[in-house]
């Protein structure tokens, strides 16, 4: 009989919260009741985005959910999908996390912890009072960013990025200190982005997944045939969880759409144009993370 | 959970009450519950990555700089100007300068969402002026307390964007939402003030000279570099030039440049004020993260989750049901702090209250003035270790002078149960 | 009433012990020391956002570290002025129990708080030192723009609490040599 407590940094209506939530009553259920995890919403156990990984090493907790691309501090090559557009759609993502995700695994195991299922946000759209047609609509804009990667992409296009707590966000669009944001469409319903932005662009520049991993030592504590389960169960649901992400996507574009925003999906010359001045920063990271560059260029291999 | 609780109480009450400084009690309080309870958990771990995300957050900010902003504008003229430039105004009014506090407290609060605050700097602007005025301590120190938790509830506000985040809320109309229950509050804790002072005149300090009406225009011109420093503040925050939390730079500029101008501050009056503002800091720096890690504490035993489920589980009527979670506040916030308060209450108390017919909206502003309460609760309240830090006071004494403060916001809480509507009159107002 | 003061430290009135100032003095300083830090730590805040808001409105170019630069300074204002702040008596406690007991009674209550309060401490400048060794053996950085090597800040955050429990006890020592523990200077 073990009880896990689980820690989400989302609050509770996040589709990474309800899915966490569906994987521990599926685990419950797939051990008879042996294994029972409690899902901390709101990051009720005091653990902040960057610390995830931290956290699940220490054993402050057994298990949590974490978004990847927060923990590059702890290794810089859990940043690889966050490149701009090395993987902007779900098919391109899926291609990647195959070469990728034995490398992740293994810097889990170095962070004695274990790797269960990892599932992608939204892709990360362009919010802004215009429409953006051209990379000229891009220059000067004041836009909030919140890695060094769009740090480095925003300038690159000729925009003015800058990092802001979150809680800074509304109150600095609505006073106008920025004029745009780069989020996703469910950080966009989550601060009513509609109440001092029109538009909202489909870049899709940025992929991130988050990732559920479980302390090795409370891992091993379990039963071998528990072990099992809950690798089948894990398997078995992450699908399901990418199907939630698309939905969620579709469903929060709708609601941005309903309140008035102007949704739409920048033009064949722009993407490219955006594709163009992305990928030096693939070859700066690849300089920076030498151990991460075998992955990238096999997925780029396989991509074609 | 009735052990975890004794121990608890039990850990806090042995340091608390042996004198052990408050931060470090907290911590004390919250490693031996950890330990007796969860003998696995690497408490030290834990106890580090706590420390450091609260010393190193950036949402933070805007404390460190109000509070150097309060010992910069000690050292001008400013607070003279206040007295000068108000005085003949309150001259007839019942209460008098009493009205001091929670006026500076009530239009400070308009710039600085930070309720610490906003009771350091208007404390230190009035507090040792009223009383070498004559004005009762206790009425002086209650009132600041009380009206500085308004820095909360009056736009920009730290606490409503946590909330705002965590219920899904848009954090515009929650600022919005707050304006009038500020000022309601404001309006009660004057109209105390003025009662007192009506009823015992021996509360209220000299009376300023009598002017004509021609003074008392004069007289407001006293007033100029402190709302030009207002309007700087407000003005940059609204109008693009800075986020809230860098408002509080312009704050500290506006202080700085009045101080020069005045010839009332040089570069070591600076310096010191800085090294005198970080004493205060330190000083709350060192309760948040004793706050933060007992908050923390109780979140891994548990217990604000299973307190809340044994009251939904009563199934009470929604007025009952709103009275219960006061009391289930005000008794959390007695050790807890806000941020905890709201993190770790939200997921299960937000489903019962809009269950009940309630809005999130209006939620929000319920648990803004119960994290208001909580800030003059002893033994952890900021704002009553802030006024400490001024008066010298002891705990006991300040607590028994915000009492009155304490219930007025109490009292509120009910009527707002009852009028729900207050919340969204202004909100509708401003978005029709 | 413009001229005003940093907090001293509690006077010591003539005829007052001078037992234990080898140590006493030392601490002192470096409580001075760490203060001034902290100090100017704040200040650097105020400099930097400032300059933040004019880069960004005159120049339209954002100082991408000033936050976090920003709050790593802020943490150390809080730790390295703790010290000086539990020498001046900004640090508050409850002194309810202390006030109603006798004599006697309430100086051991002072001595055992101030105990408690250097285990305390204790435990917490080894948490942090610990967090310090173990970023830097792992070679962690934060997670923004900047990368900053989180040995650093987290270092400056050990060596405030360090210096909080040598002003503990230092206190303790004061104790002993007769005198009682600071509080608040209140209204002056
Ligand atoms: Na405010
Ligand atoms: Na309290």
């Amino acid at each position: 009989q073990t009880t896990w407590d689980m820690s989400v940094v989302w609050p509770e209506g996040n589709f990474h919260t309800q899915n966490a939530m569906a994987f521990g009553d599926r685990v419950n259920e797939v051990t008879d009741g042996a294994v029972t995890i409690t899902v901390h919403s709101g990051g009720a156990l005091g653990i902040r985005g960057p610390e995830g990984m931290a956290a699940v090493r220490d054993g402050l907790v057994p298990i949590a959910d974490i978004l990847m691309s927060q923990q590059v501090g702890e290794n810089p090559a859990l940043g690889v999908e966050t490149l701009p557009y090395l993987a902007p759609t779900l098919p391109d993502l899926a291609l990647l996390h195959k070469f990728y995700r034995p490398m992740i695994e293994e810097i889990a195991e170095s962070m004695n912890q274990k790797l269960l299922y990892m599932v992608p946000w939204p892709g990360q759209a362009v919010y802004a009072r215009q429409e953006i047609n051209t990379i000229d609509d891009l220059a000067g804009l004041r836009i909030r960013v919140v890695d060094a990667n769009g740090q480095s992409f925003f300038e690159a296009l000729g925009a003015a990025p800058m990092q802001m707590p979150w809680g800074e966000v509304v109150p600095s669009l609505a006073a106008r200190t920025i004029d745009s944001v780069t989020t996703s469409s469910s950080s966009g319903v989550d601060g009513s982005f509609w109440e001092f932005l029109g538009h909202m662009s489909t870049f899709n520049w940025q992929a991130s997944s988050n990732i559920v991993t479980v302390n090795l030592d409370a891992w091993n504590a379990l039963a071998p045939e528990d072990q099992a389960a809950i690798e089948r169960a894990a398997a078995a649901m992450e699908g399901e969880f990418w199907l939630n992400s698309q939905a969620e996507d579709g469903e929060k574009l709708a609601v941005l759409r309903e309140n008035g925003i102007t949704v739409a999906a920048p033009s064949p010359e722009l993407q490219q144009e955006l594709l163009d001045r992305a990928m030096p920063i693939w070859e700066a990271f690849k300089t920076r993370v030498p151990d991460a560059a075998p992955v990238i260029d096999a997925y780029l291999a396989a991509r074609g | 959970m009735g052990k975890t609780i004794l121990i608890l109480v039990g850990f806090m009450a042995l340091f608390l009450g042996a004198g052990v400084w408050i931060g470090l009690g907290l911590i004390g309080a919250g490693a031996g519950a950890l330990a007796i309870l969860r003998p696995a958990m690497p408490f030290e771990k834990l106890l580090a990555q706590q420390a450091f995300n609260v010393l190193s957050s950036p949402e933070l900010l805007a404390l460190p700089l109000f509070i150097l902003m309060a010992e910069v504008l000690f050292r001008t003229r400013i607070s003279e100007a206040l007295f000068s430039g108000l005085a003949p105004w309150l001259r007839r009014v019942p209460g008098q300068l009493g009205h001091l506090t929670v006026l500076g407290c009530t239009l400070f609060a308009s710039v600085c969402g930070s309720s610490a605050a906003t009771t350091a700097t208007v404390g230190r602007i009035t507090a040792k002026e009223l009383i070498s005025r004559g004005y009762d301590r206790q009425l002086v120190t209650g009132s600041l307390a009380g009206a500085g938790t308004l820095g909360f509830l009056i736009p920009p506000s730290t606490i409503m964007i946590i909330y705002g985040v965590m219920a899904q809320e848009s954090i515009l109309r929650l600022f919005m939402a707050g304006m009038l229950p500020g000022l309601i509050i404001a309006g009660a804790a004057m109209g105390y003030i003025a009662v007192r002072g009506w009823l015992n005149p021996a509360l209220i300090g000299e009376a300023p000279p009598p002017s004509t009406f021609r003074q008392k225009l004069v007289a407001l011109r006293d007033l100029g570099p402190l709302i030009a420093l207002m309007l700087g503040v407000i003005g940059s925050m609204y109008g693009g030039i800075a986020s809230p939390t860098e408002a509080a730079a312009v704050g500290v500029a506006g202080s700085v440049a009045i101080g020069f101008w005045q010839r009332t501050l040089d570069f070591r009056g600076l310096m010191q004020s800085a090294r005198a503002a970080a004493d205060s800091c330190a000083m709350i720096g060192l309760i948040m993260v004793g706050a933060m890690f007992l908050s923390t504490a109780l979140g891994y035993l548990g217990v604000p989750g299973q307190v809340a489920r044994a009251i939904e589980a009563l199934g009470l009527p929604p007025f009952l049901l709103i009275m219960m979670l006061l009391v289930f506040y005000v008794l959390l916030g007695t050790v807890m702090e806000g941020l905890g308060i709201i993190v770790m209450t939200l997921p299960i108390t937000l489903p019962l209250v809009t269950g009940a017919g309630y809005s999130t909206l209006w939620f929000g502003i319920f648990i803004v003035i119960v994290v208001e309460m909580a800030q003059i609760s002893p033994p952890v309240g900021f704002n009553l270790t802030v006024i400490q830090r001024l008066t010298g006071d002891s705990m006991a004494r300040i607590t028994r002078a915000t009492l009155p403060f304490f219930l007025i916001m109490a009292g509120f809480v009910m009527v707002l149960a009852v009028f729900p509507g207050i919340v969204d009159i202004v909100p509708n107002l401003m978005t029709r | 009433m413009t001229a005003r003061r940093t907090p001293p430290a509690p006077e010591s009135t003539p005829g007052q012990s001078t037992a234990f100032s080898f140590l006493i003095d030392p601490v002192d300083r470096l409580t001075g020391l760490g203060q001034i830090l902290a100090g100017l730590c704040l200040l650097g805040i105020f400099l930097l956002i400032g300059s933040e808001i004019v880069m960004r409105n005159l120049f339209r170019h954002s100082l991408h570290f000033s936050w976090d630069v920003s709050a790593y300074l802020m943490g150390a204002c809080f730790m390295l002025a703790s010290a000086s702040a539990l020498r001046s008596g900004s640090h508050v406690r409850v002194t309810a129990l202390l006030e109603t007991l006798p004599r006697a009674a309430a100086r051991a209550l002072e001595f055992a708080a101030c105990l408690v309060a250097l285990v305390i401490a204790g435990a917490l400048a080894w948490a942090l030192t610990d967090m310090a060794r173990l970023s830097y053996l792992r070679g962690a950085t934060s997670a923004t723009v900047m990368r900053v090597p989180l040995v650093w800040p987290q270092t400056v955050l050990a060596a405030g609490s360090l210096l909080l429990c040598l002003q503990l006890f230092a206190q303790f020592l004061r104790l002993l040599r007769g005198e009682s523990l600071p509080r608040g200077q209140g209204l002056d």
